[in-house]
């Protein structure tokens, strides 16, 4: 009984800390995010996570047309990355690459083309992880130093946009499932006793 | 008939006096024809194809307009004055009081670029060509080196950082040369490289207009390049290129970065094509400018026995224009070019090659009314001829 208070108790405090982690401001050059912002998952789930961006007041024509390169870091013992989808008119600027790092693991997408407000693209990641584990997906520019993103048109502009990752929790199978599973096999036993 | 006579005197003094008068504003009238705000070069251009197309004041006035031009930030210097016209009479071509329709001259004025600028030592030659006519010409003074035809040229804005566009208070401005097959940049000071970039590896990709975008990155040890930029590719070489470069080390931090407008500088034999073509060729350049690219310039450079340029930019912030004297390749402002919101500044440029596809790329230093510092750079292409 106490293990179940302290591990509903860590995850409420690790999503209040995940969320003060998570909260950037949309700034003068835009921000991209990770949505939804604390899904919940359960082991086995394929996992789809948007990434954004949002940069209407960034220098150059609206919808423009904008390249970055973004890196996701992640748990590989929680999530597995499976592949990336390009929400049109965004589209590969480079082939999508996953490298690990001691524990960790990042993939990277390079794109062009996307819109100033709207969805580059969606990760997609299966959930290995058991019940109460929490991960944090950060995100960030691919270029550490001079920066990756620009906005094309009409001229090439660099920008600069915040970063706003996500955090994950992966949750028990929800007590209506049980209920539903277990009606499913109470209702076979009643029927082969019938039979 | 004394008194006869003196009422004929004071009616033929009278009469003289009304005529003087009349001379005098008519005279007075033909030296104020306001020419400020109107496109001069194209006037000179229509009356020297056509000396019917203008009237000649109007021609004569935009003439001198775009012709003398005393150094921004300079005092303007009185025009000597000269009882005769030595420059009509023989012997004109040894003389020193042959004034001609001298060229017109700024020198920056305001702010100094920290980088890459020339000393402002002025260089005379005179000659007299075209039956006598004595044509006194001055080297242009340019605040940036100077093109020449044929040869990579190009200008970038300079700051601090990697982020290419800053302050402009904190913006100073340099030669810049991309290489044809986009594996490097360099930054030049007074005909010096200040920075080499590291070897780039270049990428190409497709643009809704007329250009490809550059994107090329390099790294030495903890040295980092890069160029993202606008071009248009001959076959495998770059004509033109603009917009962002960057060199820094990841160790240190220490960065430069910019934006820059850069090509080949048209050649002196289409120099001399435009020129003689006709009564010369006018060329007409437009497009967004790099740092601020909401501004969007207009450039018309004629070339033929006046070679002169003029120009206006428009942001939703201000306008301005300026105009004066080309040479070659390169173009510098007038100071009595530019328009009366213009406090102090230059504009320099040169025109881009080939001849059948030129661009244009410049720098522009300008202090406004209500607007104040304006730092840019922009590569323009041509929109008519």
């Amino acid at each position: 009984m106490k293990h179940w208070h302290t591990r509903i108790l860590g995850t409420v405090v690790l999503a209040l800390l995940g969320t003060a982690a998570h909260a950037s401001a949309v700034g003068p050059d835009g921000l991209v995010s990770l949505t939804p912002q604390f899904p919940q998952v359960v082991n086995g789930d394929l996992l789809g996570i948007d990434l954004s961006l949002n940069a209407p007041d960034s220098p150059g024509f609206s919808p423009g047309s904008f390249h970055g390169i973004v890196v996701l870091e992640y748990d590989p013992a929680v999530v597995m990355f499976d592949s990336f989808e390009f929400t049109n008119p965004a589209e590969a600027l480079g082939p999508v690459t996953t490298s690990t790092h001691g524990a960790g693991a990042t993939v990277e997408v390079a794109f062009q083309n996307a819109f100033d407000v709207g969805d580059i693209g969606t990760f997609f990641f299966n959930v290995n992880g058991m019940d109460g584990d929490v991960i944090d997906l950060s995100i960030r520019d691919g270029d550490d130093f001079f920066g990756s993103f620009t906005n094309t048109v009409p001229t090439i502009q660099p920008i600069y946009p915040n970063f706003q990752g996500t955090t994950v929790n992966v949750v028990p199978i929800p007590a209506a499932v049980w209920l539903f599973i277990s009606a499913l096999g109470l209702a076979a036993g009643v029927a082969r006793r019938r039979r | 008939m004394g008194r006869q006579f003196n009422s004929y005197g004071v009616l033929l003094a009278a009469f003289a006096f009304v005529l003087a008068l009349f001379w005098q504003q008519a005279a007075q009238a033909q030296g104020a024809i306001d020419v400020s705000g109107q496109d001069c070069v194209s006037i000179v251009a229509a009356y020297e194809a056509d000396a019917k197309a203008v009237p000649r004041e109007v021609a004569e006035a935009c003439k001198q307009a775009l012709n003398v031009s005393p150094g921004a930030g300079f005092p303007a210097e009185e025009p000597v004055q000269l009882a005769g016209d030595p420059c009509t009479e023989a012997g004109a071509a040894s003389s020193a009081f042959c004034w001609g329709p001298w060229s017109a001259i700024a020198p920056a004025a305001g702010p100094v670029p920290d980088l890459a600028l020339n000393n402002p030592e002025r260089e005379l030659e005179e000659n007299c060509v075209n039956q006598g006519t004595c044509v006194a010409t001055e080297e242009l003074v340019l605040p940036l080196a100077g093109c020449e035809p044929g040869l990579p040229c190009g200008f970038a804005t300079v700051i601090d950082g990697v982020a290419s566009v800053g302050n402009p208070e904190t913006t100073s401005f340099a030669r810049a040369e991309v290489a044809p097959d986009g594996s490097g940049f360099t930054i030049v000071q007074e005909g010096q490289p200040v920075i080499n970039s590291t070897p780039l590896v270049p990428r190409y990709l497709p643009r809704t207009d007329e250009f490809e975008t550059l994107r090329a990155v390099g790294a030495e040890g903890d040295q980092r390049s890069r160029l993202v930029n606008r071009v248009l590719r001959q076959g495998d070489e770059i004509q033109v290129a603009a917009d962002v470069w960057g060199d820094g080390n990841v160790a240190s931090g220490a960065a430069l970065s910019g934006m820059l407008a850069a090509g080949t500088a048209i050649s002196q034999a289409d120099i001399d094509t435009l020129s003689n073509t006709g009564a010369g060729t006018t060329l007409q350049f437009s497009g967004p400018m790099s740092v601020d690219n909401a501004t969007i310039a207009n450039i018309s450079v004629a070339y033929g026995a006046s070679s002169l340029w003029t120009g206006s930019w428009e942001n939703p912030a201000y306008s301005f224009s300026a105009g004066g004297a080309v040479r070659g390749a390169d173009f510098v402002s007038s100071a009595q070019q530019f328009s009366d919101n213009v406090q102090s500044g230059f504009v320099q440029g040169a025109v881009l090659g080939p001849a059948n596809d030129p661009s244009v790329a410049h720098i522009v230093e300008v202090t406004l009314d209500n607007a104040g510092l304006v730092r840019d750079v922009g590569l323009l292409r041509e929109v008519a001829r």
